[in-house]
């Protein structure tokens, strides 16, 4: 058995109502879908496509299925993709139609009102009854890492009732519960809520059948029962809380193209040295400023006082990398390099040094001062180490007529908070759905922050009134939106556009990244498993993993 | 319980007839406050900032901001100028502290001072009261001298005394004890620099404070670690070491206590007026009264208290009520909500059996209102009941906050609270930074143990035959 | 009135205080700012979704008829579904996994309490003003005063790291049996426990034993308040037994020793410890949070926390009408006791 760790609750097996980290693990686990990430590496495979072709305006795919059987048995046929992308895109349980409706755009109707007319995704039946034909709208470029994603996953046809023409062979809560049935190299084993859960190897796999027989995670919130419990061998490979992570016990041993750094980190408490990987994921975590109610020099000011290389080493312990920019440097046009020239060249704020007189200047210059202070409520997560990074800004600006309420919500309270426009200066973190620079900068496109219209992406609300460089970004996005596809040159218009609406977010200060974060697991030597890619060790399938014991 | 029958001739006259013992006494007193004078301006400076800092939209701030500023003009015996331990090292001697000792003997040598005054004029309001009852009051004996001579020969009731005395200090004198300042160390670093001694320069050099702390937090790992009664690398003294933030831990903890024993009496207090209000007039007009009051306190008092506690921080959290001081004010409109059922179920008895007394009916029949007897001859005879009740409960308060704050639903930063201090030092326990944890917790339990024999004592004291039964009201680490 | 007619007036009493308690809560939740639907869609708010969830969950009928229909579902025992934490799961599924994790903490810490707490006091009464009393009332004291979550901290360290400190002699993980310091005992020797031990009794007894093991530092914390109390109470109920006539006239009769502390002091001590036992209940429950959370033993103090935390507003009603199920139940049974065994109630009020 292979011992893991949760650090979050599991809230459902059902992929297309899983949104949380701790859910789609196990969902990796079980169902397989037509791509995917092989060990999670930001580069996508064929896993139940066998083969696939383009048309040349890049709007139809067609996908030959693998040779594969369900955990129940039956064959896994294009038919039942039909039937789980429609339960994607159309069941009330769903909690991400818009990735296939509007973020790939597959073919559908839509009603007077804009909803989706069920029954009218754009996917069939091939010539045989394991090719599927998918057809979208408009080409999009990264349609393949879209598919690889779990709510796309193969399911039975006709499992579940909750969309139209199904009455559902079993009921919804003992799907999501007790028995999903997917096709991939684990099986669900079981399931208690907010304790554990373990699933089995499917030995008819069609792919590398699981060398582990089976796998289990414990679910722990504390931080400290978790870093306990892996401290007691309880788990096999796990990750570290900040507070007991000492960067000084890591000893790099390679770095590889992918710029993972492998190694071992110890020795820890109990005397092991444990192996290490530490992995640039596809991340960003920034501060938000709802730009109607901070006005740009506050934001300047909050630009010129953090410094983030300090953040990232004194409050994350240097698990992670510095930004200033939004998107990712792996991913950004050119890569890190050119991302690192652009930072040097045009950041107009102090890279990496916490500039109070600056900022004192810019708010005197709009009429502060210490008799009158600007009063902004910082709104995140209920986190130790945010919370420490925060009051360490809090202290920063102090010094800069800025008197920074902290405040503290849980998730849903935050982003409803946000969708409403009642958040001053926010953070959260976005992780990539598909590695490109676009699934990034859509929450730079001022139209779409717009929190008085319905569901904004972020809560920014981006308008020509409050941002010199509202068009200049506006603009971008519309060329990016334009130019989907996946060409040569289609991207480099793509690439130019975003470099714009990075040099727009720096002018206007709509978000301010603050650092890409590093995923780093540790593991004992009873267990051999590759490490895990930038797309994070969510995505790794563990059906390559040994144990030596 | 009648004091009418010294009313004959009044206080000042028989002061005037024999004035030695009471001028003795007001010469010391004159002396012992002079040298505070300023410091006690000073708190009413504080008190009147914050009654501001609770109206919307902060009227008279500026008012309030140079009052503060005159009165922190005024010299004082204890204060930080008088003796300073924030120096440093030149390469050959201490500047800047008291007497060019070292920061940690200075420090010591205040704190000293501060307590050895604070404990001065509490023996001075003794031997007042000592020298009211020798040479001036009318009769012999009353019988508040029983309960002062039981409270006398109780000597776990005067242990948790001390120890209250000693918490009471350290909040009331808390921006004089700590080895920096609030506003220095915990809410403007970025204002102030801190010179110090670089052994790479071997030159004094300045750095900003917030820059300093930064580099001087215990987080357990390695060499990130500011133990209790070490320097760091800035050459600041940390009694208690530093959080994982850098802040003096000290410091945190002093302004600590200040807001447990703000939020524990002030929604004692609420409580108490409520649960005594009701109590009077359950006990005054009694039946559909009582039984209205009997249900709401019943029903409030079936639920979970740590559940609604919680329930209600989560429910306020985005209002505006939880940004008054840094979420204080809320919490402590909760306590009182949720304890006055407590209250009024502990005094309901007395209260009813004062009301049964044939001196109430004279008072009715001389045609008093019912406000007057209720406070006149009803509330004081049930007073001390809830007194004993109130003390017993105060250590409960301070722990449920210390509570609710470990949850992070309770007092937020900047303000310093022991709770948050212990969930910010929990994941370092088991690490060289142990004392971040440990230290605020030790405290709780110290207090609440000294709260806890203080209420024997005055329960002891005032009813020597109290009912057992209401131990169960008594404070435990409920949370 | 007899004191029978007094229990039943009691009873009676308790049936508005728990409605009007299950008001109270309806009130914080419903009329507080916490917006149900946007806790439900989480990030995937559109307004369409959130209309459509608004009306499936009849937040669009009138406040007064969503009163009387959480009241009549409460009432009937219809405990509805979680929203937010575990959508789609019932209350009864939820409080099924989690409530016998709570019980057997619960249970443990009253025991516990009561084993330790009761013999210290009583010892202590007995030799009164000796050193060893006051050792153990000031220790009583002092552990009552720790606040659980700190209490909860340092013994989770401390049992993590005795291996380390004692150099690998004693490991509180291998002692005895195998377990974690923290996560919850696996309780599964519950289900039908006869035929289970009947088939297999070394390992029910293993299971049994390691369950009880793995609880047993929890229990310890949580129930510190009570022992102390427990403690308090039962030396001074000695105290006043001993000095009270009949003790006297029983030792004056010639009473042995023995049987004048068996048959006397301890039937009579009791009675006083009946409320603080009983009252363990508020104790266990608000206690429960903290301790759990630490301890990671995920029971029904942990799922309320989490529910509250995440707007998980059924959930939240649901559990707080058993709380207090559990909380007025407690005190009939007090009451029930008191009837029983203690004729010197009074019953007028």
């Amino acid at each position: 058995m292979f011992n893991r760790i949760l650090s979050g609750t599991i809230t459902t097996m059902d992929p297309v109502a899983a949104t949380d980290t701790s859910s789609g693990i196990i969902i990796q686990q079980v169902f397989d879908c037509l791509m995917s990430y092989p060990n999670a590496l930001p580069t996508v495979e064929n896993e139940l496509a066998a083969d696939y072709t383009v048309s040349d305006d890049f709007t139809t795919y067609t996908f030959q299925l693998a040779d594969a059987t369900y955990h129940n048995g039956e064959t896994v046929t294009a038919s039942d993709f039909i039937y789980a992308w429609e339960r994607l895109a159309a069941s009330s349980n769903s909690r991400r139609a818009y990735f296939i409706l509007d973020s790939i755009g597959v073919e559908h109707e839509t009603d007077d009102e804009g909803n989706y007319v069920p029954g009218s995704l754009g996917v069939e039946v091939g010539e045989t009854e394991t090719e599927l034909v998918v057809n979208l709208s408009e080409p999009f470029h990264d349609t393949l890492e879209m598919f690889a994603y779990t709510s796309f996953a193969a399911l039975p046809e006709g499992v579940l009732g909750d969309v139209e023409g199904y009455d559902g062979e079993m009921e919804y809560t003992e799907f999501a519960s007790n028995n999903p049935i997917g096709a991939g190299p684990f099986e669900f084993a079981f399931w208690e809520q907010g304790t554990a859960a373990a699933v089995s190897k499917y030995d008819d796999y069609y792919g590398q059948v699981a060398q582990v027989d089976n796998v289990r995670w414990q679910v722990i919130e504390d931080d400290t029962a978790r870093y306990n419990y892996a401290m007691n061998e309880n788990a096999d490979y796990f990750g570290l809380p900040t507070a007991q992570y000492d960067p000084g016990l890591v000893q790099v041993e390679s770095t590889d193209e992918y710029g993972r750094e492998i190694g071992k980190y110890g020795p820890v408490r109990n005397g092991k040295t444990l192996n290490y990987v530490g992995v640039p994921t596809l991340s960003i975590f920034y501060v938000g400023f709802n730009m109607e109610k901070v006005p740009k020099p506050v934001r300047q000011a909050f630009a010129y006082v953090l410094n983030q290389g300090q953040m990232v080493s004194e409050v994350f312990k240097g698990r992670g990398s510095p930004a200033q920019l939004f998107t990712p440097p792996t991913i950004f046009p050119g890569g890190a390099q050119a991302a690192n020239d652009l930072i040097d060249s045009e950041y107009p704020y102090n890279a990496d040094e916490t500039d109070i007189q600056a900022a004192r200047e810019v708010m005197e210059e709009a009429g502060y001062g210490e008799d009158n202070q600007f009063e902004v409520q910082w709104t995140q997560y209920n986190s130790n180490t945010w919370e420490e990074m925060a009051s360490i800004l809090r202290d920063q600006l102090a010094s800069a007529h800025i008197n920074m309420q902290i405040q503290k919500a849980d998730f849903s309270t935050l982003l409803e908070r946000g969708r409403n426009g009642q958040l001053e200066a926010y953070t959260l973190g976005w992780i990539a759905d598909w590695p490109a620079p676009d699934n990034f900068l859509q929450l730079l496109n001022p139209p779409q922050t717009d929190t008085s219209k319905q569901g904004p992406i972020s809560y920014v609300n981006w308008t020509a009134e409050n941002g010199d460089a509202y068009q200049q970004a506006t603009d971008a996005y519309q060329q990016v939106v334009n130019n989907p596809a996946p060409t040569d040159e289609a991207q480099q218009i793509r690439d130019e556009a975003y470099v714009d609406i990075e040099t727009a977010n720096w002018e206007d200060v709509a978000m301010l990244p603050i650092y890409n974060r590093k995923d780093e697991t540790f593991w004992y030597d009873t267990v051999n498993i590759e490490p895990f890619g930038g797309m994070g060790p969510s995505r790794q399938k563990l059906n390559n993993v040994t144990l030596n014991r | 319980m009648s004091t009418t029958t010294e009313t004959e001739i009044p206080l000042r006259q028989r002061v005037a007839e024999n004035p030695q013992p009471a001028l003795i006494w007001a010469a010391i007193g004159a002396v012992l406050i002079g040298a505070e004078l300023g410091a006690i301006l000073q708190v009413v400076g504080a008190v009147a900032g914050v009654v501001v800092n609770l109206i919307p939209g902060d009227p008279g701030a500026s008012a309030v901001q140079s009052l503060q500023a005159a009165f922190d003009a005024i010299p004082t015996l204890i204060s930080r100028d008088v003796i300073p331990n924030q120096g440093y090292w030149n390469g050959t001697g201490y500047e800047n502290t008291f007497l060019g000792l070292s920061p940690a003997v200075a420090w010591a040598i205040r704190v000293a001072v501060v307590y050895a005054y604070a404990f001065a004029v509490l023996a001075w309001a003794w031997n007042g009261y000592k020298r009211f009852r020798r040479h001036y009051r009318r009769v012999d004996w009353t019988p508040r001298d029983d309960v002062v001579n039981r409270f006398r020969g109780h000597s776990w009731g005067k242990f948790g005394l001390i120890i209250v005395i000693t918490f009471v200090v350290m909040a009331v004198f808390a921006p004089t004890l700590g080895p920096t300042t609030m506003e220095q160390n915990i809410l403007q670093p970025y204002d102030y620099e801190v010179s110090y001694w670089s052994e790479d320069t071997q030159s004094v050099e300045t750095v900003l404070v917030g820059e300093a702390n930064l580099g001087s937090g215990s987080q357990g790992a390695g060499d990130e670690n500011v133990a209790p009664l070490t320097y760091d690398d800035f050459g600041r003294f940390h009694p208690f070491g530093t959080a994982t933030n850098g802040k003096d831990l000290f410091t945190q903890v002093v302004f600590g206590a200040r807001i447990s024993l703000t939020i524990a009496v002030v929604a004692m207090g609420i409580a108490g007026l409520i649960g005594l209000a009701l109590a009077m007039i359950t006990a005054y007009y009694k039946g559909l009264a009582d039984l209205a009051t009997v249900l709401v306190s019943d029903s409030i008092q079936a639920l979970p208290v740590i559940m609604v506690l919680i329930l209600m921080l989560v429910i306020f959290q985005n209002t505006w009520v939880r940004e008054l001081y840094d979420g204080a004010v809320l919490i402590i409109l909760i306590f009182s909500i949720v304890y006055w059922p407590f209250i009024w179920r502990s005094i309901r008895g007395p209260a009813l059996q004062v009301s049964e007394q044939d001196w109430i009916d004279a008072a009715k029949s001389f045609g008093q209102t019912p406000t007057q007897v209720m406070r006149k001859h009803m509330a004081p005879y049930v007073f001390s009941y809830m007194l004993i009740y109130a003390s017993l409960s105060l250590g409960g308060i301070i722990i449920s906050v210390a509570g609710l704050s470990y949850l992070g639903l309770g007092i937020t930063a900047p303000t310093p609270e022991w709770g948050r201090l212990i969930a910010n030092g929990q994941q370092y326990v088991a690490s060289p930074s142990w004392h971040i944890s440990l230290v605020p917790g030790l405290l709780i339990t110290l207090v609440v143990t000294g709260l806890n024999a203080f209420g024997d004592g005055i329960r002891d004291a005032i009813d020597p035959q109290a009912d057992t039964g209401d131990e169960a009201a008594a404070t435990g680490g409920g949370a | 009135m007899s004191r029978w007619q007094y229990f039943l007036r009691r009873v009676l009493m308790s049936i508005p205080v728990v409605i009007f308690g299950t008001t109270i809560t309806f009130a914080l939740i419903r009329l507080g700012p916490l917006d149900p639907v946007s806790a439900i869609l989480g990030t995937q708010y559109n307004p369409q979704a959130a209309e459509q969830i608004r009306t499936n969950l009849g937040l669009n009928q009138p406040l007064w008829s969503q009163y009387l229909d959480f009241m009549y579902r409460l009432f009937t025992f219809q405990l509805g579904q979680s929203w937010v934490i575990a959508p789609g799961t019932t209350a009864y599924e939820l409080i099924e996994i989690y409530a016998p994790r709570t019980i057997w903490l619960g249970f443990w810490s009253v025991i516990i309490a009561l084993f330790v707490g009761i013999p210290l006091g009583f010892y202590a009464g007995l030799n009164p003003n000796t050193p060893s009393d006051y050792a153990a009332s000031f220790g009583g004291i002092v552990w009552r005063a720790m606040p659980n979550f700190w209490l909860a901290i340092m013994l989770v360290t401390a049992l993590s790291q005795l291996g380390t400190w004692t150099n690998g002699l004693f490991t509180w993980q291998t002692w005895i049996v195998r377990t974690n310091v923290v996560t919850p005992p696996a309780l599964g020797f519950f289900q039908s426990p006869v035929e289970q031990f009947l088939e297999d009794p070394g390992g029910w007894t293993e299971s049994f034993v390691r369950a009880t093991k793995q609880i047993a530092p929890a229990a310890l914390v949580l129930g510190s308040a009570s022992m102390g109390n427990e403690m308090r109470i039962g030396r001074t109920a000695v105290l006043e037994t001993i000095n009270s006539n009949y003790v006297e006239t029983a030792r004056a009769k010639g009473v042995s020793g023995r049987s004048l502390v068996w048959k006397h002091i301890f039937r009579n001590a009791l009675i006083p410890l009946v409320p603080i036992i009983t009252g363990e209940a508020f104790l266990l429950l608000g206690g429960s949070v903290f301790v759990e959370t630490v301890f990671a033993i995920n029971g029904l103090g942990w799922l309320f926390f989490n529910a509250a935390i995440n707007g998980d507003l059924p959930l939240i009603g649901t559990l707080m009408f058993i709380f207090i199920l559990i909380l007025v139940g407690t005190n009939i049974l007090q009451d029930f006791l008191y009837t029983i065994i203690d004729p010197r109630v009074g019953y007028d009020g």
